[in-house]
């Protein structure tokens, strides 16, 4: 849309209007105020401690494995303890967390392009175009994720890159599918039918029309994926078909630290309550973003002007 | 069989033929349906729901989806026909040489996007070479002729942020943005307010003398014919039933339709309770009566034979005014009937 010729003293009270209205309506609901909480304090510890002088996920120091979080030893304090090689674990779960939320977005992205795009072509065109794209679904959907996902893995080799792609090319049924049913209604709409009279193409009226009317749900359906995806990735880097050491992720750090989860617990349960809080986080976020219906995220916030 | 005497329609339509897939095998819904529309002028169609006013218009504008076809007949935009374009190419006329404006403004415009973005998304399919600040004064001034005030400001606004009124001269802004020759306009006014309509209905005159379109106009209001037309065209049934000058319809109906829709009407005079209505109902898909389409309805066949065994043809019955009745000549005298019904009611004092 035509932002860029607005003049710049409007695009700053516009952007400080945005603002306002954000908080406006994180603080309008109790879900809203939750996942801001939640995803406030995980992008905190992702972004944070890394810059931080302490900050070192790799160097080993087996003097101090296994320290409990909080133990200072030798005057340097490990928050969240150490694990069996002694490494900092907030510092790993720190770079942990980038790895997940890089592999997670960029599969949500991937998926979603591929899907939304499948989608409104299966939905606008109709007929054998449609069969196509729905036969895929269900073909894609009649083979479980998971195991997929471990046989493609276990042949292409683990790589964060071909983990994204992986997860990326076999997520985007759920978008594909509710894209092809907002376009059946859509496609029947009068300002398609007022775009078609005026001489625009299928092309124009997919990309003009039906797109800026299924993007807002369609980064709905994706928060949601971006929880499953985390997770996904974390099952495959424990299954050691993802990440691989001595690069951390979330699956992997609980993977790694369920030996000692007797002993201490921490190693694995760091990690894990970080999934959480992301996870939860980004689905009360959409829970938010769902329910209250008032927020759209394709439309403005109501005209200062 | 063209009424009119000018050399070169602009637009033609001839024996235009639009059938209906059913169970029962295909059904005609517009049948045999010819006019001509000369440059600048003002044609109005009127009829009833189902008449098959909207459909020829879609077919006209090579529309027909579905189950509908054009099963025959012609239509030919300044000579040159358009039922045997490509696609690529009826894309190309569509919005650049016809343009529509549809009943409900409501939902004509997109409502996640901006105003005049939609806009200027006409003149960015058929003029691609324009760049982008060309099109946006383009988009302002255009608004600025429908009559939106602060067009700057409001070129950046959602359709919610527009009332009714508005966005129907937004969608005539739309529609206007190419300079075409024949602007479509279904029920322009339909979904306004009273007030409002009245306004819409200046401004689609006043633009349309402005560009020097020829309009078509979609209506089952006869008084904004009456008001705003050059000639009118009858349809019912999918059939034309008579067309002619406006003046001459309405002082002289040939067919005792066009009688029928103008007794219709809520008169001032006469109290609502004792408003006139043609009896029976229109014909369906299904139960499409044999000869003229009208027969059941029709206050002048008196049981004749003819009305159900043959289609009357379409006689001329003035200075480019024709009728398709068998009995057109008698329809003049009939009219003093249909007054005298509508006049006892009122003495009477009885619901009819």
């Amino acid at each position: 849309m035509s932002t860029t010729d607005m003049g710049k003293p409007l695009a700053t009270t516009r952007s400080f209007a945005g603002l306002r209205s954000a908080l406006h309506i994180i603080t309008q609901s109790y879900s809203m105020m939750l996942a801001a909480l939640l995803l406030l304090a995980v992008l905190l510890l992702i972004i944070i401690v890394p810059l931080t002088p302490g900050y070192d996920p790799y160097s080993q120091n087996l003097a101090v494995s296994l320290a409990t979080p909080f133990e200072t030893i030798d005057g340097r304090t490990y928050i969240f303890g150490t694990d069996t090689l002694g490494r900092d674990l907030l510092s790993r779960v720190a770079l942990a967390g980038r790895v997940s939320l890089l592999i997670g977005v960029s599969a949500v992205a991937i998926s979603l392009v591929i899907g939304v795009f499948l989608g409104l072509v299966a939905g606008f065109f109709r007929g054998v175009v449609e069969s196509a794209v729905m036969g895929l679904a269900d073909l894609q959907l009649s083979i479980p994720r998971v195991l997929l996902l471990i046989a493609v893995a276990a042949i292409v080799g683990p790589s964060i890159a071909n983990l994204t792609i992986l997860l990326g090319l076999t997520s985007w049924v759920v978008y594909g599918r509710v894209a092809r049913a907002m376009a059946l209604s859509l496609r029947e709409r009068e300002f398609v039918l007022s775009a078609v009279t005026q001489g625009a193409s299928a092309a124009w009226n997919i990309r003009k029309h039906l797109l800026p009317n299924v993007l807002p749900q369609m980064l709905i359906v994706g928060s949601f994926e971006l929880g499953q995806i985390i997770v996904f990735e974390a099952s495959l880097s424990y299954l050691g078909l993802g990440i691989q050491p001595p690069l951390p992720s979330w699956g992997m750090m609980i993977s790694e630290g369920q030996e000692y989860l007797e002993t201490d617990p921490w190693i694995a349960l760091l990690p894990g309550i970080a999934i959480f809080m992301l996870v939860t986080g980004v689905q009360f976020l959409s829970q938010a973003f769902t329910s209250e219906g008032q927020f759209d995220l394709a439309s403005p916030p109501k005209a200062s002007t | 069989m063209s009424l009119s005497s000018n050399p070169v329609p602009i637009l033609s339509v001839r024996d235009l033929v639009v059938e209906v897939a059913t169970t029962n095998g295909p059904v005609r819904i517009v049948d045999r349906v010819s006019f001509d529309i000369q440059t600048g002028e003002v044609f109005g169609i009127v009829g009833e729901s189902g008449s098959g006013k909207s459909i020829t218009m879609l077919a006209v504008m090579g529309l027909l989806t579905g189950r509908t076809r054009l099963a025959g007949g012609d239509v030919l935009l300044r000579g040159r026909s358009l039922t045997g374009m490509s696609r690529e190419e009826l894309r190309q006329i569509r919005g650049r040489h016809l343009s529509m404006i549809f009943q409900d403004p409501m939902t004509s415009l997109n409502p996640v996007l901006r105003v005049g973005d939609q806009i200027a998304e006409i003149l960015n399919i058929h003029r691609p070479d324009m760049t982008r600040a060309a099109v946006r004064d383009r988009v302002i001034e255009l608004l600025g002729l429908v009559g939106v005030p602060s067009p700057e400001r409001r070129y950046r606004q959602y359709p919610h942020e527009y009332s009714g009124g508005m966005r129907q001269r937004a969608m005539i802004a739309m529609a206007i943005a190419n300079d075409p020759d024949i602007l479509i306009a279904d029920e322009p006014t339909t979904a306004l307010d009273v007030t409002i309509q009245a306004q819409v209905m200046e401004l689609l005159l006043a633009v349309r003398t402005r560009t020097k379109a020829a309009m078509i106009l979609i209506t089952h209001d006869l008084g904004l014919v009456a008001e705003s037309a050059d000639r009118v065209a009858v349809m019912y049934g999918g059939r034309l039933m008579e067309e002619g000058p406006v003046d001459e319809i309405f002082s002289r109906p040939g067919h005792p339709y066009t009688v029928g829709l103008m007794a219709s009407r809520p008169r001032l005079d006469v109290a609502p309770e004792f408003l006139y209505s043609i009896p029976g109902q229109p014909p369906g898909l299904t139960n499409r009566p044999t000869g003229c389409v009208f027969n059941p309805r029709c206050g002048l066949r008196n049981g004749r034979d003819i009305c159900t065994t043959s289609v009357p043809p379409f006689d001329p019955v003035g200075r480019a005014h024709g009728a398709a009745c068998h009995f057109w000549r008698e329809t003049h005298g009939w009219i003093g009937e249909v007054g005298a019904v509508v006049h006892d009611a009122t003495r009477v004092r009885e619901p009819l």
